[in-house]
């Protein structure tokens, strides 16, 4: 499978050289294409001190087909859904937005940078997203809340 | 020779046909012998007007009372009797899509038959649909009928307002082969352009139901100009061809998109537009399907792939540090390795760039499409409609980013063209090859012709009539 090589190779440069505040393994040795991804919640934002695990699964047809995101750890967010899910909602893993030149790394950033600017626009949770855009005050508030109580 | 009697014993329940024409004197019952027998229906009853080959389909169809299983509705098998003029005979369906009505006067005088042809041959031809008797696959096939009668029969009447109709219809007949036992006869037009399409009606002898001559005269002095056209040629010539002619005329047009409503292939649809609730949540459903396939542009053809230029790769395309990679396998990739180049100049392992464009035909890095002479899907952040605002601003927008013109606009559409301008620009970083052809020149508008024509007319003259001043 061409995919793999390209996979491991990902996984030992995330290794060895992780992002600010992001660490991968994989879930199961014997598995590529399931990644276990511990976020810091980034300073400043109401994640700040949380650890966030991430579930990232890699498609078969990898680098063809985007990587899925998800949140198992539950996250106050207006672009994460608020369930047992918790898929996050990134416009470069849409299936018309993908581009196979996008490494796992970037889709890693990417989603840190949403934890400090949530995209109310985009969102997946419409009241969150009222919240963070009217309510902000209440909006850090929950989040934090939820932070401390489910991430640390 | 056309008279034909309907007897009945009373004995013994039978009933049958005899032609008085060549009956002995007596009336005995074919079946028991008794001579308790009556003629139900004489001379009017005229099962020989049928042509000889059909007569005895015929017979069985005739019980006691002609009328006893008549459904005025059920258009495809029978008409309505012309009440208290004239017999019926509900005639025979020898094959699929043929229909042959026989109407007399009681006293003989005069008769009238028509014969209906539809086209169902093969049915999946449109118009005629169904094909066997009663078994319309399209319900919009017997108004479609009803339709192209009236149609007909607005025409013909409009001869009649303005003209002598009589004499060019007897002109007409003059010049066919002869037809002794119709004075009138109708032809529904068979989808096949080939096909008969034939309007020749005497006046006065429709079926009541089929048309009001007063509404007919009405309608068509309402609009004599629509259907002076289809009169037209007919009245001038004569001419013993029987059709229809093709030209522009508003009948023969809307015929032709009734037909194409017809089809059972359009199912309701008529270019992008529908006419019925199917048709429209069919539309629907496939729009939904289209984007639950995970869109993305569509796979690239595999002769475009093949057809891509191959590279060695040199320094200059290594880069600065020497160092280049495939984005897709993120492999290293060697002086003088072979790869495969896009028309952006991004170049790819073959096998990776292969495995991506059999899935979409965009460049991994960039997005442009592959197929250059195709244009990358429209409407998109990377290939924004181009609405113009009015004629006047026509010749500023000559170019597009991509090379050709986009001319999806109309006089009567107010959009922003600052957003479309903006969106493009934002986008045309992503391809060397559009900022070539990106208009250096400045904004004004050359309106050498737009000067002479401008306004609409302008508007559809470029547009319509090939002033095409820096047309691509």
């Amino acid at each position: 499978m061409g995919s793999q090589k390209r996979i491991a190779k990902e996984l030992t440069e995330l290794v060895e050289s992780p992002p600010a505040g992001i660490t991968v393994k994989l879930a199961d040795e014997a598995n590529l294409y399931e990644w276990k991804v511990l976020m810091d919640g980034p300073e400043g934002s109401p994640y700040h001190k949380g650890k966030f695990q991430i579930k990232l699964v890699l498609p078969n047809e990898y680098p063809f087909k985007p990587p899925t995101v998800s949140f198992a750890t539950k996250i106050y967010h207006p672009n994460v859904t608020n369930d047992d899910k918790g898929s996050m909602c990134l416009g470069m893993l849409r299936p018309d937005e993908w581009k196979p030149s996008s490494k796992i790394g970037a889709v890693l950033e990417f989603a840190r940078q949403l934890l400090s600017e949530p995209m109310p626009d985009d969102a997946i949770e419409g009241r969150i997203a009222e919240q963070y855009k009217n309510d902000r005050k209440h909006f850090d508030e929950v989040a934090r809340d939820w932070t401390r109580k489910h991430a640390s | 020779m056309d008279n034909s009697e309907l007897l009945i014993c009373h004995a013994c329940g039978e009933d049958w046909v005899r032609d008085s024409n060549h009956y002995d004197n007596r009336l005995l019952c074919p079946s028991c012998g008794s001579d308790f027998v009556q003629i139900v229906c004489s001379s009017s009853f005229p099962v020989s007007l049928a042509p000889p080959e059909r007569e005895r389909d015929a017979f069985p169809r005739a019980s006691i009372n002609p009328f006893t299983d008549h459904n005025p509705w059920a258009q495809d098998q029978e008409s309505p009797p012309h009440p208290g003029s004239a017999a019926y005979d509900p005639m025979d369906f020898a094959f699929p899509g043929y229909s042959h009505h026989t109407y007399r006067s009681p006293d003989g005088r005069f008769s009238f038959s028509s014969s209906t042809i539809r086209g169902s041959f093969p049915p999946r031809q449109g118009a005629g649909g169904g094909g066997g008797a009663g078994a319309y696959s399209n319900p919009m096939i017997p108004m479609l009928q009803t339709l192209q009668t009236i149609l007909g029969d607005i025409s013909d009447a409009h001869d009649n307002d303005h003209h002598n109709h009589h004499h060019h219809t007897e002109q007409q007949y003059g010049n066919r082969s002869p037809r002794p036992e119709e004075s009138s006869r109708r032809y529904f037009p068979d989808p096949d352009p080939a096909g008969i399409d034939e309007y020749a009606e005497l006046e006065g002898l429709f079926p009541a139901t089929q048309i009001d001559p007063n509404a007919c005269r009405r309608l068509s002095k309402a609009c004599p100009r629509t259907f002076h056209y289809n009169s037209g040629p007919r009245r001038r010539t004569g001419r013993p061809n029987p059709q229809m002619p093709m030209g522009p005329d508003p009948l023969t047009m809307l015929n032709a998109m009734m037909r194409e409503m017809a089809d059972p292939r359009q199912r309701g649809r008529y270019g992008d537009a529908v006419y019925s609730r199917e048709a429209l949540e069919e539309v629907i459903a496939q729009l939904g399907q289209q984007d639950a396939q995970g869109a993305g542009p569509p796979p690239a053809t595999n002769i475009a792939i093949q057809s891509l230029p191959k590279r060695k790769v040199n320094n200059e395309m290594l880069g600065a540090d020497g160092k280049a990679e495939c984005a897709i396998c993120k492999d290293g990739v060697e002086l003088d390795t072979e790869v495969t180049m896009l028309p952006c100049e991004h170049w790819f392992h073959f096998d990776c760039i292969e495995a991506w464009l059999s899935r979409h035909n965009t460049c991994p890095n960039c997005r442009r499409s592959i197929d250059s002479t195709a244009s990358p899907r429209e409407g998109t952040r990377e290939n924004p409609v181009d609405i113009q605002d009015s004629p006047e601003q026509q010749q500023q927008q000559q170019e597009s980013a991509f090379g050709r013109r986009r001319r999806r606009s109309s006089p009567f559409s107010r959009s922003s063209r600052t957003s479309a301008r903006s969106s493009f620009s934002r986008s045309s970083n992503n391809s060397p090859t559009q900022d070539a052809n990106e208009p250096s020149r400045p904004r004004r508008p050359s309106r050498s012709e737009g000067h002479h024509r401008g306004g609409i007319t302008g508007w559809v003259w470029s547009r319509f009539g090939g002033g095409g001043s820096g047309c691509a």
